[in-house]
């Protein structure tokens, strides 16, 4: 035998290897263990392990005080659904709080205070320590010539009282709010009514026929589960007065389309009908003290004239006033599309007005006053941004809740003084207003802290409920009452401000002391009394554990005296031949860019279209044959606040002669951060000195 | 061992198109259940992945007699003749035979998308990329539901997952059958208006049985022979005279109405 | 003559690489953070049976390994002398951290797996899946495959991926298997997520 090994024995042994491999279960192996690699491969997430469990909260995410039950794995939740059975929100949550878990984790979720350098294009975010932004908003409150105003969207919290109190030991202090929408009617009476102010609510569930100028009732109005609840029974009938055929005039029993601008001529057309054919009883109308003025303004809007103005045929007009007269109970409700804005006052007070010609204020299924919540300074007074004077605001601090309500940019930029305004945002994910902060000391989001929940717009009875915390807090992120007194300590001011948890659990026992109302238990569907329990503590167990507590109802009594102050209303004169069309601007509460919303809400966008982005918009198809619009093509839109490309929806269903633009979401805008934000048709609205950006008018220009 | 045999249901939905007011709770439900990930930037109509997409149809009457309607659509579960079932070479689809629902099963697929020009209602969706979410969405995944990777295809089980914790519930507490109140879709328990009944169909007393075999209640394309499982229901002419025909328009209909 | 030598050498050679040196290289082992004896608990001294600890809760979900706070039910302080114990109590019990276990049975996430209508419907016992380790003195180190990620005990502790009994290796194709042995027809979607 050779002693040499050569190629080919070597070449032998490698075949026999081989052969000797495919009798072995290797090659098998690890086909098999390969085809599972490539399947399990990083790219794709794996699953939590652990216990499954139950946990009942509250949904911060606009003012409407939705329930909200969590499934939870290893304590982090993974699926929002309602509570049935919560007296509220009926065991529905709308699609923003569906995702609300999201939030936390949002690609523009902020974690940590940041100050903005640079303008435009060339801005960057710097993470900077909580102290020097705390130091230098103090500096700036302190050196300011100019107001000092907090943006709080959510209004009627804990912490609204904690800003009013810091703002009282300023020298000019402003507590603002986004302009109001859904409590637009609300307020409007209470403005009339001379009587001590009380809280007011809609008593929609006793009612029998709701008039709707343009509220979105049934797209997420108030709590769009008890808006559903109520369609769900049938009961009352609603008649939708709408500019657009709106999911609101789809579902409702009777849609008037409206000339869009036209709301108040048709309120002041159906009064006069009230009072020509004597619809109301005069006491109704007496009951108003300056009547014989109000009676002289709507003289001059017969049927005919209204019809004209509105686009709505006459004979419907005597229907509509004839029809609400005859109701039993009856309520009249404006408030508008969110992206649009609230109407202008002229046209909230018309609308109002209809209800005291009613006499619904103060009456079983009408518009209920109620016990204010315990525990709360329950102040009513709406900040007009119309009697803020122009470029005066010096610091402006943005509260981290948003109201889902949109908010142009271009009003608040108005009252900043130019070039000196200083603004920190604390909300807790970059979003249209903040993207335009100089700093950032961002709260915890939703579900990561305490929150209370007070009363939702237009109820009829005090609510309390607390938002529990499902989430840890971030590390870095900062409770606002926190910021507050951090600040009040800067400023020297003695001011008491407690933490978080101790302001709500005084909230919490004022509640108890009070001895009212009972609270809905979510585990079990039970009422319990408050009388029932044991002590406060108790409560606050119970109210943590996701109970929400619901005041009894007042008894009413009907409201006898008010001031409807519509001296006179101008008819203007219409528009001669010009290619500007009125815009509409529209959007979907929650998700009208003030707000961000979760990514997975691309389904119903982005994914879809089932919902128009911003920049989208819509024309009849004669339209868009008139200005050669096409789909296809995006157009240039332009209005007195500038030009943006938009594009192009042709929908049967808008009115000829009129533009729908769209205002939310920011396409994208779930994953650009920008400073400031990109183009936004809301910016292009024009904003009226009332503080209203409704009644816009634009151009296609020819590309 | 004695053969188990369970008795034959079939699960099917009943959708009211008056009902439904396109607020697309449904559709994020539907995604949150299933892990179904967010869009991506270059993600559209096209491409996107909507296991429920809801369409607005419109009666294409002119201003201001034009109505809309809108109309989710998701897997119809065929049960005669499945075409996706017929046409996959992986035999990742199947109908079982207990509950009649048309499961895809993802891990088995490869992706030829056959499928998907095979199904008549345009249900079943692509991974054209891989599942992104940020990293503490991730940890938000309902452990129920398994994510898929890129290059398979994914579409409507009826909440499966949810069919599982029933089965289990019930198995737990010696039940071979279960509890239909444990057993709800994603979809029916978050619409506001309750507009889709869902159920056994084989039950005449259930809600959905009931439903179905109404006068108002149509399936899409029932001309194709498929016995669909999902019924839609409208007191509307206009919108069951759309059962039969396709919901895309042509440019004439587009603009010159 | 010598290239057959060679040949058949190369044959065996392959043949123990593929049998015997394989699996060594396949499989990492990975020990328990803590060892822990199922006899103590289970024989004639503790007499404890499977579902004391390993529980179903009232949603009929397999709770699977209990959780520091079942351990703690009894050895809140040490019940005996020994060292794994004590490491129990000071490492885990007391500061209420959970013991990082390694899962031998752990299926792929797209595989649906309950024990309820196996354990309570089907009146299975432990032992037909998880073989006798209910009396095991120590727990063995778990096995992982390097490619797929899955236990040894999901193939089976052959290479060959052939068992001689019920409890070694749970692919899909044992479960469905014993199924069909049992006069079941089940759709994908019975067990898959």
């Amino acid at each position: 035998m050779a002693k040499t090994l050569t190629r080919r024995d070597i070449l032998k042994f490698t075949g026999g290897g081989i052969l000797g491999l495919m009798f072995s279960p290797l090659p098998w192996k690890l086909l098999d263990d390969s085809s599972i690699w490539t399947q399990n491969w990083g790219l794709t997430p794996k699953l939590a392990h652990g216990p499954i469990a139950e946990q009942f909260s509250h949904c911060t995410l606009c003012a409407g005080g939705c329930g909200i039950k969590a499934r939870t794995v290893s304590g982090m939740p993974y699926s929002i659904t309602g509570i049935s059975g919560h007296p509220i929100s009926y065991g529905t949550v709308c699609a923003r709080g569906l995702a609300g878990h999201h939030m936390a984790y949002h690609p523009l979720r902020i974690v940590h205070p940041h100050m903005f350098t640079g303008k435009g294009s060339d801005s960057a975010m710097t993470a900077v320590s909580l102290q020097s932004a705390l130091d230098a908003t103090a500096q700036h409150i302190r050196e300011t010539r100019g107001s000092i105003a907090i943006l709080d969207q959510q209004p009627g919290r804990a912490i609204s009282e904690i800003y009013k109190e810091f703002l009282s030991t300023l020298p000019n202090g402003i507590f603002l709010s986004s302009p109001s929408n859904e409590d637009a009617t609300l307020l409007a009476i209470q403005a009339m009514v001379h009587q001590q102010k009380s809280s007011y609510g809609f008593d929609f569930e006793n009612a029998d026929l709701i008039l709707s100028f343009g509220a979105p009732l049934f797209d997420y109005w108030g709590t769009p589960g008890r808006m559903s609840a109520l369609r769900n029974a049938g009961t009352p009938k609603i008649i939708q007065v709408d500019s657009r055929y709106s999911r609101t005039a789809m579902q409702s029993d009777e849609w008037i389309a409206i000339q869009p601008g036209t709301e108040k001529y048709l309120a002041l057309g159906v009064a006069h009908l009230f009072l020509t054919e004597k619809l109301i009883p005069v006491r109704n109308l007496r009951s108003a003290a300056d009547f014989a003025a109000y009676g002289k303004t709507v003289n001059e809007f017969i049927p005919e004239k209204v019809s004209l103005l509105t686009g709505i045929d006459s004979g419907r007009v005597r229907e509509i006033a004839r029809t609400l007269a005859s109701s039993q109970r009856p309520i009249v409700v404006s408030g508008a599309d969110p992206g649009g804005g609230p109407f202008d006052g002229e046209t909230e007070k018309a609308i109002a007005a209809l209800n005291i010609l009613l006499g619904n204020v103060g009456t079983s299924g009408g518009i209920v006053s109620r016990f204010d919540i315990p525990g709360y300074k329950n102040s009513s007074d709406p900040i007009r941004w119309s009697s803020i004077p122009d470029h005066s605001i010096g610091v402006l601090i943005v509260d981290g809740a948003d109201s889902g309500y949109a908010l142009p940019w271009s009003l608040v930029q108005r009252k900043l003084i130019p070039n000196e305004g200083f603004i920190v945002s604390l909300a807790p994910v970059l979003n249209e207003i903040s993207a335009h902060a100089d700093y950032l000391i961002p709260s915890p989001g939703h579900l990561e802290t305490l929150q209370d929940i007070p009363t939702p717009t237009g109820f009829p009875a005090g609510t309390f409920a607390l938002s529990t915390p499902l989430l840890k807090k971030q590390e870095g992120t900062t409770d606002s009452v926190d910021v507050i007194r951090e600040l009040s300590v800067r400023l020297n001011k003695q001011l008491e401000i407690p933490t978080q948890e101790a302001l709500l659990k005084q909230k919490s026992a004022a509640l108890f002391s009070q001895k009212r109302g009972s609270l809905h238990i979510p585990s079990d569907n039970s009422i319990l009394p408050i009388r029932d329990l044991s002590s406060a503590d108790d409560l606050w167990t119970k109210l943590t554990e996701g109970a929400v507590w619901i005041d009894e109802l007042l008894k009413q009594t009907s409201v006898k005296s008010f001031t409807i102050g519509l001296a006179a209303v101008e008819v203007p004169n219409p528009k001669q031949g010009t290619n500007e069309l009125p815009m509409i601007a529209y959007g979907w509460r929650g998700a009208t860019s003030t707000a961000q919303i979760s990514p997975i809400m691309s389904k119903v966008f982005q994914e879809t279209e089932l919902r128009a982005v911003n920049g989208t918009v819509s024309v009849n198809p004669t339209t868009a044959l008139q200005y050669g619009l096409s789909k296809e093509e995006p157009a240039d839109l332009s209005t007195i606040n500038g030009t943006m490309k938009v594009r192009v929806k042709v929908d049967p269903t808008v009115r000829p002669g009129v533009i729908e633009a769209s205002i939310a979401p920011l396409p994208n805008g779930i994953e650009t951060p920008k400073h400031p934000a990109g183009n936004n048709i809301l910016n292009l609205c024009e904003v009226t000195n009332d503080g209203t950006w409704r009644m816009t008018t634009a151009k296609f220009l020819k590309v | 061992m004695e053969t188990t045999t369970e008795k034959k249901q079939k699960y099917g939905m009943v959708i009211d198109l008056d009902k439904c007011n396109g607020c697309g709770s449904c559709a994020v439900a539907c995604a949150i259940e299933n892990n179904v990930p967010p869009a991506l930037e270059k993600m559209n109509k096209r491409n996107g992945l909507t296991w429920l997409n809801i369409s607005t149809v419109s009666n294409n009457e002119q201003f201001p007699k034009s109505e809309s309607v809108f109309v989710p659509m998701f897997c119809q579960q065929c049960e005669k003749e499945t075409p996706c079932m017929t046409v996959c070479p992986q035999n990742a689809v199947d109908v079982d035979p207990t509950t009649g629902i048309v499961g895809q099963v993802p891990q088995r697929c490869l992706g030829c998308r056959y499928c998907m020009t095979a199904c008549p209602y345009h249900a079943r969706y692509f991974n054209w990329w891989d599942p992104e979410w940020t990293e503490g969405m991730k940890q938000q995944l309902n452990p129920d539901v398994a994510p898929r990777m890129r290059g398979v295809v994914e579409k409507c089980n009826f909440c499966h997952g949810r069919l599982h914790a029933a089965k289990q519930k019930a198995a737990s507490q010696g039940n071979r059958e279960i509890d239909p109140a444990d057993y709800i879709p994603a979809c029916v328990e978050s619409c506001p208006n309750k507009a889709i009944t869902f159920g056994d169909l084989n039950d005449e007393s259930t809600l959905v049985a009931q439903a179905a075999k109404h006068e108002h209640s149509f399936r899409f394309l029932s001309r194709l022979g498929t016995e669909p499982k999902v019924y839609y229901h409208s007191k509307k002419q206009w919108v069951r005279a759309m059962a039969e025909k396709s919901l895309t328009r042509s440019h004439q209909e587009e603009f010159h109405g | 003559m010598k290239s057959k030598i060679i040949f058949i050498t190369g044959i065996l050679f392959g043949l123990f690489i593929g049998w015997y040196a394989f699996p060594f290289a396949l499989y990492r082992s990975n020990e328990q953070p803590l060892q822990f004896s199922h006899f103590v608990h289970t024989g004639e001294k503790g007499g404890m049976a499977c579902e004391d600890c390993h529980q179903t809760n009232d949603q009929g979900r397999f709770q699977g390994i209990p959780a520091t706070a079942k351990c703690a039910e009894c050895h809140a302080s040490p019940l005996g002398e020994t060292e794994n114990e004590k490491r129990l109590v000071d490492e885990y019990i007391t500061p209420n951290k959970e013991i990082p276990w390694l899962v031998y049975s752990r299926q792929p996430d797209n595989a649906f797996f309950s024990h309820a209508p196996h354990v309570t419907l089907g009146e299975m016992k432990c032992e037909t899946c998880h073989g006798g380790h209910g009396t095991t003195e120590v727990l063995r180190p778990r096995q992982t495959n390097r490619i797929s990620g899955y236990s040894r005990d999901i193939w089976g502790a052959s290479i060959s991926g052939i068992s001689s009994n019920s409890w070694e290796g749970m692919k899909m194709d044992k479960c469905v298997r014993c199924h069909g042995d049992n006069g079941r027809r089940d759709g994908c979607v019975a067990c898959h997520k």
